[in-house]
């Protein structure tokens, strides 16, 4: 498989050199351990989507969008409304990415966004029931890495978040024969819960938050905490086949707390 | 002497006598430019543009920086910026004769990165290395950055003199590959860094006359603001 | 004439506001943002470069893949983000209108891998990827031929108009993406859905190419002003 695979490469006096600076405590581009690149998000510029965000962190950018739409209800939730993310990680953003559906890569960043929103629940889902059992409004979210250099999550988390916040639905009445008619009002969705989803890597022993590509690439493993309003912990991913301690994880816990506010704030200001 | 910037079907020359080249086409009498690039008239025959973007086409006789990416029966793959991976034989890799396939993956491996001469390239096969000579061989350790191909001859100047200016000034040694990777072989972060950004300015103001000047305030004023 | 005016006030021969930017994404060798009104596409380029598997590598030229794809919310009704067969279509179409204009023998065994997602869709989502590709390409240092540029032509309400929306699209009675090399006087890319007689057939290529060939001086100004930006910094143009 790997003969027909286009890849990036670090090469290894790069590894050598950036773990030589993370031994005298310092990152390629000068960043402090836990301090993020700089955040800037762009909305409004897809007409098409209820709601949408495109989020640079540094050199990586994330388009999420948000679509609701009339659907059924799962039989096991009759009054609440469904919600799918999906992710994908097209060619366009990075000469590792292959044509055709989404590898394991972006199915797991899918789910670990899934993972915030649903617990606790980033919208009341029950709002979103039109008529129990019949009809409810579908939230899809879709997420597209459109430039690749590390810390895609943490990304798609912002651009989610972001996308949420300013996504609009049209209203529909039920007419008293039960048929659904579209109006012309637009509704927004109401956030209730704010997960900020971050990312730490372990290269060597150092750990150190949001990795860009080459560290992202050397790091033995990841490890993504996702924080909801503020002290609660939403969802753990460890990925990446190395291994952490219990103090590297309560490192990253405590990391995370402290900077979920930062986060959130870069968020919520930059909606208009 | 006037550079001029031109696009792909911007007309270069017109006359019977005069060949395309690599990065020009011909249509009667009229040779057009074929890609983004600097034009300058020169007496030759045979009409160039100075390519501003892409990737390195080899030549025979280039040193060039490789990144090894794989581990083959009869020798590496190099990554070379270029739009083939070229080949490094073992057998233009090393010196003894009585020595072991296993021996090999120690001395180079994926992910190193090599100084390397092209040695052998036409169209038919993949362009092939050496690293026999003297001065060339695997890089242990520094700083590689990446620039477009077509402006490395901007940053070693006339007669090397930018690039000797600029190792002067700096205290570093320097290798060069003419397709567009640069190694510092140092391990100082603060030069790593004010090299870094010379090579984005040649980078980025290649066409614009004056550059020397540039790079070396540039320079005067970071190792100022560092002593 | 029947009264029709345009839902944008636009004439018939008008083009809505285009932007262009060019290298909007690092990680690929060339890359370029275009946008027509409201369809807005994003498009990557990649090589010349190795052809996996190398067995099945051209040994004269380079190879030229092309996906067209729009993302699930670039529609008014979101799309399951699967290859459909409209955008397969699409994909060879514009591959082929690029085979004609990249000189492919420079490279035998090579390929160039060209990537478009359509970001919002407006109509003429083809012809804004053809505008996008030829950026990108160019972006990317590769020998073309000419840039090529692109607009769709059709007729409404009996009326001929230039650059169809997604509505004007909808409710139309013909229309026609044209694609070609402006200096060349080379068509490379020709579609036509619906119905016309010779004669609007001849007065849309007419009208398609004189939009053409503005979408080609923006193309052009695009690709100078971002050389351009480090020329005036020294005040040397």
């Amino acid at each position: 498989m790997s003969e027909f695979k286009y890849g990036v490469f670090i090469p290894k006096i790069k590894q050598k050199f950036i773990l030589n600076l993370l031994n005298n405590k310092k990152r390629v581009d000068n960043r402090d351990f836990i301090e993020y690149r700089k955040i800037k998000i762009k909305y409004g510029h897809i007409p098409n989507a209820d709601g949408c965000a495109e989020v640079q962190l540094g050199n990586t950018i994330v388009i999420a969008g948000v679509k609701l739409d009339l659907t059924n209800p799962y039989p096991s939730e009759p009054d609440r409304g469904t919600l799918i993310v999906n992710a994908e990680f097209p060619p366009v953003a990075s000469p590792d990415f292959e044509p055709g559906p989404p590898d394991e890569n972006a199915i797991e960043l899918a789910r670990i966004i899934d993972r915030g929103l649903r617990k606790p629940e980033v919208v009341d889902f029950k709002k979103l029931c039109i008529v129990p059992g019949k009809k409810v409004y579908g939230l899809w979210i879709d997420i597209y890495a459109l430039n690749h250099d590390g810390n895609l999550i943490d990304a798609a988390g912002i651009a989610t978040m972001a996308a949420l916040l300013t996504a609009k639905y049209t209203k529909v009445d039920v007419s008293p024969t039960g048929e659904i008619i579209r109006t012309n009002e637009r509704l927004p969705l109401e956030v209730i819960n704010f997960p900020v989803y971050i990312t730490h890597v372990k290269i060597g022993e150092h750990l150190i938050i949001d990795p860009n590509l080459e560290e992202e690439m050397i790091a033995d493993c990841k490890l993504t905490t996702i924080i909801s309003n503020g002290n609660l912990i939403g969802g753990i991913q460890k990925s990446g086949s190395g291994a952490l301690s219990i103090e590297d994880i309560n490192q990253a816990l405590e990391n995370s707390l402290k900077i979920y506010p930062r986060i959130k704030e870069i968020i919520t200001s930059s909606v208009k | 002497m006037k550079r001029e910037i031109v696009l792909p079907s911007t007309l270069l020359e017109t006359g019977d006598d005069l060949k395309p080249g690599l990065t020009t086409y011909k249509i009667g009498p009229n040779i057009f430019s074929g890609i983004l690039g600097l034009y300058e008239k020169t007496n030759s025959k045979e009409i160039n543009v100075i390519p501003l973007k892409g990737k390195y086409y080899p030549s025979i006789g280039d040193r060039v920086v490789g990144i090894v990416t794989k581990f083959q029966v009869f020798s590496w793959n190099v990554d070379i910026n270029s739009f083939h991976e070229a080949i490094l034989p073992f057998s233009n890799a090393i010196k003894k004769e009585r020595q072991f396939y296993s021996d090999l993956n120690k001395l180079i491996s994926i992910n190193d990165v090599i100084y390397a001469e092209i040695i052998s390239f036409d169209r038919f096969s993949p362009p092939t290395l050496s690293i026999k000579k003297k001065g060339l061989g695997k890089i242990t350790e520094g700083y590689i950055y990446e620039m477009t191909p077509g402006k490395i001859p901007r940053l070693i100047g006339k007669n090397q003199s930018m690039i000797n200016m600029i190792k002067q000034m700096l205290g570093i040694r320097i290798i060069v590959g003419k397709n567009g990777r640069v190694v510092a072989l140092t391990q100082d972060f603060n030069k790593i860094e004010i090299l870094g950004e010379v090579i984005q300015k040649i980078e980025n103001e290649s066409h614009v006359p004056g550059l020397t000047d540039r790079i070396k305030n540039l320079l005067e004023s970071k190792l100022n603001k560092t002593s | 004439m029947s009264q029709f005016k345009r839902s944008d006030g636009r004439a018939n021969d008008e083009l809505r506001p285009i932007k262009a930017e060019m290298h909007v994404l690092k990680n690929a060798d060339g890359s370029a943002y275009f946008e027509m009104g409201n369809t807005k596409v994003i498009a990557a380029v990649y090589g010349p470069r190795e052809y996996y598997p190398k067995q099945l590598a051209l040994p004269q030229e380079s190879m030229v893949r092309v996906r067209y794809h729009m993302i699930p919310f670039s529609v008014k009704e979101r799309k399951s983000p699967a290859l459909t067969r409209r955008e397969i279509e699409i994909s060879k179409v514009i591959k082929e209108a690029f085979g004609g204009c990249i000189k492919k023998d420079l490279f035998p065994r090579s390929t160039i891998d060209v990537y478009i997602e359509v970001l919002n869709a407006d109509g003429s989502t083809r012809v804004a990827s053809i505008n996008a590709v030829s950026l990108a390409l160019v972006d990317a240092g590769i020998f073309l031929y000419d840039l090529v540029a692109a607009v769709s032509v059709g007729k409404i309400h009996d009326q001929l108009i230039v650059d169809l929306t997604g509505d004007e699209d909808q409710n139309s009675e013909a229309d026609m993406p044209i694609a070609m090399m402006p200096s060349l006087n080379k068509i490379l890319l020709l579609q036509m859905d619906g119905t016309l007689t010779v004669e609007e057939f001849n007065n849309l290529m007419k009208m398609g190419i004189q939009a053409i060939k503005k979408i080609y001086e923006i193309q052009k100004e695009t690709i100078r002003s971002s050389l351009e930006s480090v020329l005036k910094m020294y005040g040397q143009t």
